[in-house]
């Protein structure tokens, strides 16, 4: 598995078309699925696939063989969302600090949620929340990695997810009520 | 709040849609197109040298007849000129008149031929 990566890598190295659309049909599932959760659209998200890819081809000479090549290729996946992010809207990120802690979580309230459902929530939230919450729950950065990745302070970082997943709590809720009512 | 964030962390991981079939395509035509850019502006730097290289050969040799031309000139000046007066014409087998008109007759009758 991992000679074959290593195989593909030196191929795309020296770029052979082959070995590139390679590594496109390995990874590229897994970065549009990036893609979509922090883009609204699916053009979007097509755009910054191509560009992702783009870039991993371009930037290959600068990928050292001593970190996870998935890795460095997710964070060029997700840096593309971001500066996509930046360029269509503002983030609209305000300090609410004390506005966040007042509100109480409720750990197991989105413990049975599905992708789709997932999905379908995350559109529904501002951008900030939605970047916030994708950054720091489903790819694992710290409040301080988020707050250097966007600009912005680690409180703010903080109050962004709380409330991103409060929000998050109220519209999942929303929904299965209704579902219940209809049913 | 963890339960829920490794639920949905685990649920994104598996989160493998098939992207749009012609999203190859564009990553293609720009990986192309950089590459067209890349050769013409390699082309383009190769040309650039080879210009340079060019006009450099082009001074060096003009110098160096330009150089050996005025050497010459002065060699002939002082050497030959020196010779020519301490020839003595009537004498010398090669600088005689007649032996002269006898070669260049030679010549012309086996050019003739």
């Amino acid at each position: 598995m991992q000679s074959e990566i290593n195989n593909i890598l030196s191929r795309c190295r020296k770029q052979d078309p082959a070995a590139q659309k390679a590594l496109y049909e390995k990874y590229s599932p897994l970065f549009y699925g990036i893609c979509l959760r922090y883009m609204k659209n699916k053009q979007d998200a097509e755009d910054v696939l191509v560009e992702s890819f783009y870039r991993i081809f371009s930037k290959l000479h600068q990928f050292k063989d001593a970190g996870s090549f998935e890795g460095w290729m997710k964070r060029i996946v997700v840096n593309s969302n971001l500066m996509q992010i930046r360029k269509n809207s503002n983030l609209n990120l305000h300090v609410e600090i004390e506005q966040a802690y007042n509100l109480k979580e409720d750990a197991t309230a989105l413990t049975d949620i599905q992708h789709s459902e997932l999905l379908g929530l995350m559109d529904e939230m501002p951008t900030g929340y939605r970047t916030v919450f994708n950054l720091y729950v489903i790819e694992g950065y710290k409040h301080r990695e988020v707050a250097e990745k966007l600009g912005i302070s680690i409180n703010t970082s903080k109050s962004q997810l709380i409330l991103a997943k409060k929000r998050m709590q109220q519209l999942y809720k929303k929904k299965h009520e209704s579902q219940l009512k209809s049913s | 709040m963890s339960d829920s964030n490794d639920h949905i962390r685990s649920i994104s991981e598996d989160f493998k849609p098939t992207p749009p079939p012609m999203a190859w395509n564009r990553i293609e035509k720009r990986l192309s197109n950089v590459k067209t850019k890349s050769k013409k502006k390699k082309y383009n730097l190769i040309r650039f040298w080879f210009s340079i290289a060019a006009s450099l050969m082009v001074i060096i040799t003009c110098t160096y007849i330009i150089y050996q031309e005025s050497n010459s000139t002065q060699t002939y000046g002082v050497e030959y000129v020196a010779e020519w007066e301490d020839l003595d014409i009537q004498k010398d087998y090669f600088y005689s008149i007649e032996n002269a008109r006898m070669i260049n007759n030679v010549s012309k009758v086996s050019y003739q031929n």
